[in-house]
């Protein structure tokens, strides 16, 4: 594949793989190769987007939570994935990447964000399973990144996941709750799992045999771990917890070899069409946001008309 | 890529403790200091700790590392007026800027050759700018921008019972 890495100064680029290899973290201002750069970018803006999408399908329950309790507990983690965004977005800013392009680019559909927002949250069930195996999922994934070589990014991602920490004890314990709870719960639970499991396993990505050479990013320190090696980290963490609280994950043929857990095969054919922007809720997710920022236009407005006759008086 | 569409760049400095000096934490686009203010406080101190925060325009930061000092010859500044600078400084490439000292001078540039005079090598890179241009959290913004950290319970880990409840659910199956 053709790389503008190409193009970069290749004594540049041994000395720049030289403090890879040496553990430096890499800051704003430090010389990078344009690949790292762009594919940073992308990386850490398609990130910043999934927080925010990430706010829709749990938003929905904010008004209708069982019990005053939880509803501040939702609000709280919605809050969360908002600044999580905002963390995102200023650390994508510090490679060139403007704000206006990034929002752009998702509005268009041209950016992708992470494909398990575009299902709906139908039950307050779940709005618990949410919590507990996406923000679980997510979680392994930014644990690694936590280590990355972009000290932006891995500074991000440690404040990360020490909330994301939060969100998942939260779904957790509402999961175990209504798994013990009534009859009618634990239908609730059981269907809602029964759901979401297989968007949370696509949330690793394609299996490693089917996924373009990785290659430059793990050499540059920013993707250490496979999609798969992450999926079993999930996989290893999640499954025994799942059976002990009692419920029947919806993979017959999961099961435990000596080194890994085998799982049934997973329906990349459905994974492609939602990140392609086909999936149940991808066109009313993207409207939403499109209308938010429609409707925060005034405060733009305002914000930098009032900021221009400070300049002007002053 | 286009950046004249962004507002105005500031940098952010947070203080996490009473006693810690303040360090850099990072950078916001907004119109004015008082909307930088807000944003500082909602992207990096929503739920860290923090005291105190800063906010300045990014174009009176002036940058320099030790290097950059050896190699220009200090600018003849006698008899220019002085005005009180502060300077951070960090000593090594990872890791974020440190408050260093405010100090009367009559530029930022002087400031911090000033200062490298005197630090003995241990800072290998500075930035200064006037203290008049730095904007400051007010003490009345303490209750709303900080304290909420502080007594909200709902991010508090212990406040779920998820590791408890697994336990008491393991322990119950190995009885049985």
């Amino acid at each position: 594949m053709p790389s503008e890495s190409n193009r970069d100064d290749p004594r540049k680029l041994d000395e720049f793989e030289a403090r890879i290899s040496r553990g430096d973290v890499i800051e704003p201002g430090d010389w990078m190769p344009a690949d790292y750069r762009r594919q940073l970018i992308r990386m850490i803006s398609q990130h910043a987007h999934s927080e925010i999408m990430g706010m829709l399908p749990e938003g929905e329950w904010i008004t209708r939570a069982p019990n005053l309790r939880r509803k501040i507990g939702l609000l709280a983690k919605v809050q969360d994935e908002g600044g999580h965004g905002q963390y995102l977005y200023h650390a994508a800013e510090t490679l060139g990447a403007t704000r206006e392009e990034m929002i752009e680019a998702l509005h268009t559909g041209r950016a992708k964000y992470s494909s398990v927002f575009n299902y709906p949250a139908s039950t307050w069930a779940d709005a618990a399973m949410i919590g507990y195996l996406v923000d679980g999922a997510a979680l392994v994934n930014q644990t690694m990144l936590a280590h990355c070589s972009y000290g932006p990014y891995a500074r991000a991602m440690l404040r990360i996941c020490a909330e994301e920490g939060f969100h998942k004890k939260q779904g957790q314990e509402m999961v175990i709750l209504m798994a013990q709870g009534t009859q009618r719960q634990r239908a609730m639970v059981q269907e809602s799992l029964d759901r979401w499991w297989w968007p949370t396993l696509m949330m690793f990505g394609p299996h490693d045999r089917d996924s373009e050479h990785l290659g430059p990013m793990a050499r540059w320190g920013i993707k250490t771990k496979s999609n798969d090696e992450l999926r079993q980290i999930f996989l290893g963490e999640t499954v025994p917890e799942i059976l002990d609280i009692g419920l029947v994950i919806p993979d017959p043929d999961l099961r435990r070899d000596e080194e890994h857990w085998i799982h049934g095969p997973i329906d990349w054919e459905e994974f492609w069409r939602v990140i392609k922007g086909r999936g149940p809720c991808n066109e009313s997710r993207l409207a939403a946001r499109r209308q938010a920022r429609d409707d925060g236009a005034w405060v733009r407005e305002a914000a930098a008309a009032y900021a221009a006759r400070q300049v002007g008086a002053g | 890529m286009s950046t004249d569409t962004q507002w105005r760049l500031y940098q952010v400095f947070e203080q996490k403790s009473a006693g810690e000096p303040h360090q850099s934490a990072g950078a916001v686009h907004e119109p004015d200091a008082e909307l930088a203010m807000c944003m500082a406080r909602d992207v990096f101190v929503r739920r860290p700790q923090c005291i105190s925060l800063w906010v300045v325009p990014d174009a009176v930061v002036v940058r320099r590392t030790s290097s950059q000092l050896e190699e220009s010859a200090p600018e003849d500044e006698s008899g220019r007026q002085t005005c009180a600078y502060v300077v951070f400084g960090k000593s090594r490439a990872r890791g974020e800027f440190v408050f260093l000292e405010t100090l009367e001078s009559p530029s930022a540039v002087a400031a911090i050759a000033d200062y490298a005079q005197s630090s003995h090598g241990a800072t290998s890179a500075w930035l200064a700018f006037a203290e008049s241009d730095v904007s400051r959290s007010a003490p009345a913004d303490y209750g709303s921008f900080f304290e909420p950290v502080l007594t909200k319970n709902y991010r508090a880990l212990r406040e779920y019972r998820a590791d408890q409840m697994m336990h008491e659910i393991r322990s119950r199956k190995r009885t049985k």
